[in-house]
């Protein structure tokens, strides 16, 4: 016997809820996080500061406003070009959305691109609360590094010199005294310069020069030290090995912005008339 | 032979997209505008100054221009004329001056802004004080002209000068 009706309105009222169902908004946001994610990659065809580059993720944001990496890539070209209002507008979103992946990043262009100690001393400490069981790299240095040069250029250098000497001791423990960066041990260095401990100061810079012999900044500042000690005679020999060396390898620096504490020639025959 | 053959292939393969990749090697775009481009305008600008290549106007951090021995040169130019931009210093925050160096180091295509300590945008604000540092910028006479591979180009270039209680504290790019 065959059935009059294949669909009775019991079966067509469950349908119905079915479709409703699919077709609502879990459905909706995966096909999104998609959508995004494919987009994302295929920017980075673009170069960073054309006006294709940044056009794309505006429409993203169009279409997905709650996309932190496109205002956080969109940012990146205009802090770059020093256009800093628009910059900061789009990173500032950019961590209100997921400040965990994002404030390393702001801490570092405040610290280093605006000489805002406060501001990036501020972020980092937030950073540090959000991640503690982890200590994430503040845009690849580490943090505890970067809380200590904030401490130092705000001229507080009892924490300074707590959290360089705790990035040393932590690295040191972890992989090993040499995958420390130089500049924790510079900045230490400097540090106790400016506490006046001049013989520690030389004993921090001298490791620094058995990790890196070919860093000029280790030599220029260990002569500082023995000039303020009075040692002259160090002090010369320490300023020769330093012109040797800067005029085989130069100084470390950096394209985006000047380091703290960079070296330049001049300097070096400023000191020697001293 | 083939591992060889492999070997040299991805060598060559990494070279292009580390090349590619990089953003402090020139990009030759080679075109006007992208995020900060600085068009002419002849009621402001130079109309003798010329760039030898106003499509490919290269980023500071792709080829490096230098004035005198750095940033310690600019600020000693700079602290000569302290007192006066602080006097004419009406709220605290950043001034940023973006210009075009060409690529025999002559500058012009001069801009200014202002930006409160809170990162807002506030153009309005310290008006004459901006008019002061784009008149210092460019009396500070040539630079050296950005350069890579052997070749100088034209490129964009900006200075920050950070003003807190009325003082002017640094001057950093």
């Amino acid at each position: 016997m065959i059935r009059k009706h294949f669909i009775t309105w019991r079966n067509l009222f469950a349908f119905s809820i079915t479709f409703t169902i699919s077709c609502n908004v879990p459905a909706q946001n995966k096909q999104s996080v998609e959508i995004t994610q494919k987009l994302l990659d295929s920017l980075s065809a673009y170069a960073q500061v054309t006006m294709q580059s940044d056009l794309y993720y505006k429409l993203v944001l169009e279409k997905y406003p709650n996309t932190h990496e496109a205002y956080m890539s969109r940012s990146v070209a205009y802090n770059k070009g020093g256009e800093h209002a628009t910059g900061f507008a789009m990173l500032n979103r950019a961590v209100e959305l997921a400040p965990i992946q994002n404030l390393g990043y702001r801490a570092f262009v405040k610290l280093y691109m605006m000489h805002d100690y406060e501001g990036a001393l501020q972020d980092c400490l937030r950073l540090d609360s959000l991640t503690s069981y982890a200590k994430p790299g503040v845009w690849g240095e580490d943090m505890d590094m970067v809380i200590g040069l904030c401490y130092l250029q705000l001229k507080n250098f009892q924490k300074a010199r707590s959290l360089f000497t705790n990035s040393i001791n932590t690295v040191t423990r972890e992989s090993g005294k040499q995958w420390n960066s130089p500049r924790v041990f510079l900045y230490l260095g400097i540090t106790l310069m400016k506490e006046k401990a001049y013989s520690q100061a030389t004993q921090v810079l001298n490791e620094l020069i058995q990790l890196n012999p070919n860093y000029s900044e280790a030599y220029y500042y260990k002569a500082q030290c023995y000039s303020a000690l009075k040692d002259l005679k160090n002090a010369e020999a320490t300023l020769e090995k330093c012109k040797q060396v800067f005029k085989k390898y130069g100084a470390e620096k950096n394209a985006y912005f000047e380091l703290p504490y960079q070296i330049y020639p001049f300097m070096l025959s400023d000191l020697s008339s001293q | 032979m083939n591992t060889l053959r492999y070997s040299f292939s991805l060598l060559i393969l990494m070279t292009g997209l580390k090349t590619f990749s990089q953003n402090t090697v020139p990009q030759h775009l080679n075109v006007k505008e992208k995020i900060g481009w600085i068009p002419f305008d002849k009621s402001i600008d130079d109309s003798n100054f010329k760039v030898c290549d106003e499509l490919n106007i290269e980023e500071y951090y792709q080829v490096n221009p230098s004035y005198g021995e750095g940033m310690p040169a600019i600020r000693k130019y700079i602290s000569a004329h302290k007192q006066i931009l602080e006097s004419m210093c009406e709220k605290d925050g950043y001034v940023i001056v973006r210009f075009v160096i060409n690529c025999q180091g002559q500058t012009d295509r001069y801009r200014t802004k202002f930006m409160s300590l809170n990162y807002t945008d506030e153009n309005t604000v310290n008006a004459e004080l901006q008019k002061k540092i784009i008149q210092l910028t460019r009396n500070m006479g040539n630079w050296t002209a950005g350069k890579y591979d052997g070749k100088t180009y034209d490129c964009y270039q900006h200075l920050k000068f950070l003003f807190k209680n009325f003082q002017l504290v640094d001057v950093l790019f």
